[in-house]
């Protein structure tokens, strides 16, 4: 009886941890000013990336950035995967810019390669289905 | 190990290989249920879905509803939220309810349904959220109904533009489609006719008068910048009075306004109008042909201080004068605008024409 038990809570606890989530968040550099890539994000075969770098507590476009997502084969040797974003405006009120990327990589990370101008935080978003065309700049928020 | 054992271990391994199939869908009925003031919503059930589609209902509205604002947000921490929709700001209505659905994308930690702007006749509002790891397409107003495009959908026609990836063009330039509800009409003809279609207004203006008919749409506050979008004219007639269309900035008070028109075939004029019919003075008048295209864009600018009139190709800006004070006046000179008419003056007795108003721009950043 003890040992059906013990099967039973094994078998519940596999049922349970066997359903995949579709996204993946992380903050991958937090208040940051120096050049400097992340630790590879958490990889459950996600093919759409997507970067967020706020300045909190900033009002004015900060410019002199230069933040990318690559990807690597070996977590040895990252290239870059998306375009670079050179500045953050405020949008909305909030001063961020967003970057998006495609492919499935085994090793993903984010990469600020410059000094920022005030405290730089980095969000860092996957999902395993594309969704997103284009980012429509707008006056007041990106819209993907 | 005993036969009931077996059964149990296989039943188990059963609810496994279901257990694996991730829910692919989330719904949230009634996320605002009968309100009437601005609210945000707590956050929304999360199963890292990437797409939200969010559905607004007026159910004792007669009319379409407009003045809202209703909006997605997104948030990575749960206390700075922003905008990843578009707005909601009419819902329409069909005949039993007003209602409207837009659709947005993106993964986000947290995300919720904001009503900004309550609607001021206090309409009780009930909105739903659909969460979906799955894409759809772009959801599009046909008629007094809400359609969503297949997620393999390309370029699709809309009215007279083209819409790709959810950005609208008329003749290769981008632009925002006209919402003919928010065009109201002015000092039109009995016997002109006003159609009003998706993304388009057309005027097939006659007159024998010279006599601006127009519909208009209130200004943004300053500064601001709009770009005014529309087909050119036909009816036109070198000699005897020609038709006449054009962009003018106008106070709803004085009625005065001061307007840019074309004149025969590619002349531009710009000056004051103390009313419809009556013409002040001209800021310019430029007998050049400088503007051949089927499409003309005005790209207005109140900076603060000043009022600045320019065209727009698609890709620039530009100015036709060499002395930049032509086509520039304080923004207050002759009379302080409140809205933006767009319209032609039929004069000329022989001949009907028409022209159709294709896009409206406030603060682009293309």
């Amino acid at each position: 009886m003890n040992a059906l038990k013990a099967l039973s809570v094994l078998l519940f606890f596999a049922v349970t941890g066997t359903a995949q989530p579709a996204a993946v968040f992380r903050k991958v550099l937090t208040g940051i000013t120096t050049a400097q890539a992340s630790a590879a994000v958490t990889n459950m075969g996600q093919t759409m990336h997507i970067a967020y770098v706020f300045f909190p507590g900033q009002t004015t476009t900060q410019s002199g950035i230069q933040v990318r997502i690559e990807a690597s084969y070996d977590n040895t040797t990252f290239f870059p995967i998306s375009e670079d974003i050179t500045s953050a405006a405020n949008v909305g009120g909030t001063v961020y810019d967003v970057v998006t990327a495609f492919g499935p990589w085994p090793y993903i990370r984010v990469r600020s390669l410059t000094t920022a101008p005030n405290a730089m935080t980095v969000w860092y978003a996957g999902h395993t289905i594309p969704t997103i065309s284009t980012i429509q700049d707008k006056p007041d928020r990106f819209i993907l | 190990m005993t036969l009931k054992t077996l059964l149990l271990a296989a039943s188990l391994a059963a609810a496994i290989a279901t257990g694996q199939t991730s829910q692919q869908t989330v719904f949230k009925a009634k996320v605002f249920n009968a309100i009437t003031t601005a609210q945000a919503s707590a956050p929304l059930p999360n199963i890292g879905q990437a797409v939200h589609v969010m559905s607004v209902f007026f159910p004792t509205a007669v009319a379409d509803v407009t003045g809202i604002v209703f909006r997605t947000e997104g948030s990575f921490d749960n206390t700075t939220y922003f905008p990843i929709s578009e707005d909601i700001t009419t819902a329409t209505y069909n005949g039993t309810y007003a209602y409207a659905i837009a659709r947005c994308n993106g993964p986000y930690p947290y995300v919720r349904l904001r009503y900004v702007t309550a609607d001021a006749s206090n309409r009780p509002l009930t909105a739903n959220y659909t969460g979906s790891i799955q894409p759809i397409g772009l959801v599009k107003l046909s008629g007094t109904r809400y359609i969503a495009d297949s997620p393999l959908a390309g370029a699709t026609v809309d009215g007279p533009g083209l819409s790709i990836s959810g950005n609208y063009y008329v003749y290769n330039r981008r632009m925002t489609p006209i919402v003919p509800a928010q065009w109201t009409s002015r000092n039109l003809d009995a016997l002109t006719v006003r159609t009003d279609g998706i993304g388009y207004i057309n005027l097939d203006i006659w007159g024998n008068t010279r006599s601006y008919q127009m519909v208009c749409t209130p200004l943004p506050s300053s500064p601001y910048r709009i770009r005014v979008h529309f087909l050119r004219l036909n009816g036109m007639r070198a000699g005897d009075n020609p038709n006449e269309i054009g962009v003018a900035l106008r106070n709803t008070s004085d009625g005065k306004f001061v307007l840019n028109y074309i004149y025969l075939y590619s002349q531009w004029i710009g000056g004051r109008w103390a009313s419809f019919s009556s013409e002040a003075s001209q800021y310019w008048n430029n007998p050049g042909s400088y503007d051949s295209q089927p499409i003309h864009s005005f790209d207005i600018q109140d900076d603060g201080t000043n009022r600045i009139w320019r065209f727009w190709d698609g890709f620039r800006t530009y100015r036709n004068f060499n002395n930049t004070a032509t086509e520039q006046q304080l923004r207050t000179e002759y009379t302080t605008p409140d809205e933006v008419c767009f319209g032609g003056s039929g004069q000329n007795g022989n001949y009907r024409f028409s022209t159709t108003l294709v896009g409206y721009d406030v603060n682009p950043t293309w």
